[in-house]
C-alpha cells in the first residue's frame, strides 16, 4: 500500500517567534490534535487568499459604444445583403445567362439564323437542291425550323420573346440582320 | 451599466452580420469556381483557335466542320497531343459555316468558331462575359458560341 501524497501545509515551515510544530506522539499535543489544528489553518488561509481575491477583482467594464458598433457592422451589411438577393448584381452571382435584354437575345438569334441560312444557301449550290432538314446538314439549333418554299427558296423561323422571327431565302440579308452583329462584339450589361 | 454578456439586440445584430455576410460569401465563392472553369473553357478554346489558323496557314482555308464532339481529323495534329473535346464541364464543337452574303461591309468567306455546350449555363455566360469584346452569341441557355475566324 503507498502512502497517501503530503498535505500543503506540511511544507510551510513555522513562523519565527512561535514555538516549533510539535511531532509525533511525542509532542506536547496528540498527533490527531496536530492535525485538526492544520486542518483549520488550511481552510482559514483559503478563505482570506479568495476573501482578498473578491476584494481586488474588478468589476467587468461597461462598453457602451458596442452596440452602436455592432449596429455600423450589422445594417450595412445587412442592406447590402438585401440588395444582393434581390438585384443579384453579377459581382455576386455571376453573369446571369437567362436575364439577357431582350434585344441582345433577338440579336443573337438573327445571328444564328443567318448562320443557318448561309449553310443552307451553300448546301443548294453545291447539291443543287435544298436540304429536307436542318439536322441533315449537322445545324440544329434550339427552337429554330426549316422549312423549304420551292426549289431554291427557303424559310427559317426562330422563337423568340416577342414572337417568331421569320427569315426568307429571298430576303436582304443586311435586312433581317440590322444591328445583330454590333451585339456580338458588344459586353452583356 | 454593467454587462456581463451581450444584450438581445446585440445578438441579434451579431445574427444579422454573420448572416448576411454569410450569404454574400457563398454565392461570391460558387462565381469564383465558375470563373476559373470559365478561364479553362477559353484556353480550350485557344488551343483550338490555335490549331485552326496553323492549319489555315498551312492549307489556305479552315478545317471543314466534322461533327458534334468530333476532332475535325485535319486539326488533329494541329492540337495539343491527347486533346479531346469532351470536357470535364461539357463539350466543344468547331464549327465552320460558309458564307456567300457578307453581314459585315467585309468580304467574308467563312465564320469559324467553337460552341461550347455546358451543363452548368452559368459557366458559358461567364465565359462570353470573359471573352470581353471578341464576337459571340448564345442560343439557349447551355450552348454559348465563340467566334474567333470569317
Amino acid at each position: 500500500m503507498t502512502n497517501p501524497p503530503n498535505r500543503p501545509t506540511s511544507q510551510i515551515p513555522a513562523k519565527p517567534g512561535k514555538p516549533a510544530r510539535p511531532s509525533g506522539a511525542h509532542g506536547a499535543f496528540g498527533a490527531e490534535e496536530v492535525e485538526k489544528q492544520l486542518a483549520i489553518r488550511d481552510v482559514m488561509a483559503y478563505a482570506v487568499r479568495i476573501t482578498r481575491a473578491v476584494q481586488l477583482a474588478k468589476q467587468m467594464e461597461s462598453y457602451r459604444s458596442r452596440p452602436m458598433l455592432l449596429a455600423l457592422i450589422a445594417i450595412p451589411a445587412l442592406i447590402v445583403a438585401l440588395y444582393a438577393w434581390v438585384a443579384r448584381p453579377a459581382w455576386v452571382f455571376g453573369p446571369d445567362p437567362v436575364r439577357v435584354e431582350p434585344a441582345r437575345k433577338q440579336a443573337y438569334t438573327r445571328f444564328a439564323m443567318y448562320l443557318a441560312a448561309q449553310r443552307v444557301e451553300s448546301y443548294r449550290v453545291s447539291r443543287g437542291v435544298l436540304p429536307g432538314s436542318l439536322a441533315e446538314m449537322d445545324e440544329e439549333w434550339a427552337g429554330m425550323s426549316y422549312r423549304p418554299l420551292g426549289a431554291t427558296v427557303f424559310e427559317l423561323t426562330a422563337r423568340a420573346d416577342s414572337g417568331d422571327i421569320v427569315f426568307q431565302s429571298d430576303q436582304s440579308v443586311r435586312e433581317f440582320l440590322g444591328q445583330s452583329a454590333v451585339y456580338l462584339r458588344s459586353r452583356d450589361q | 451599466m454593467n454587462r456581463r454578456g451581450f444584450a438581445w439586440y446585440e445578438l441579434l445584430m451579431i445574427v444579422a452580420a454573420v448572416g448576411s455576410i454569410t450569404a454574400l460569401a457563398i454565392p461570391m465563392t460558387e462565381d469564383r469556381g465558375r470563373q476559373a472553369i470559365a478561364t479553362e473553357v477559353l484556353a480550350d478554346v485557344d488551343s483550338i483557335r490555335a490549331a485552326v489558323f496553323r492549319f489555315y496557314s498551312d492549307s489556305g482555308y479552315f478545317p471543314t466542320q466534322a461533327g458534334f464532339t468530333v476532332s475535325p481529323e485535319s486539326l488533329v495534329r494541329y492540337l495539343p497531343a491527347g486533346f479531346s473535346f469532351r470536357r470535364a464541364y461539357g463539350t466543344l464543337d468547331y464549327r465552320n459555316w460558309p458564307v456567300s452574303t457578307s453581314f459585315t461591309e467585309t468580304a467574308i468567306t467563312n465564320v469559324v468558331g467553337i460552341s461550347v455546350l455546358t451543363a452548368d449555363p452559368k459557366i458559358g455566360a461567364a465565359a462570353m462575359a470573359r471573352y470581353g469584346d471578341n464576337p459571340k452569341f448564345t442560343v439557349g441557355a447551355n450552348r454559348v458560341f465563340i467566334i474567333f475566324g470569317g
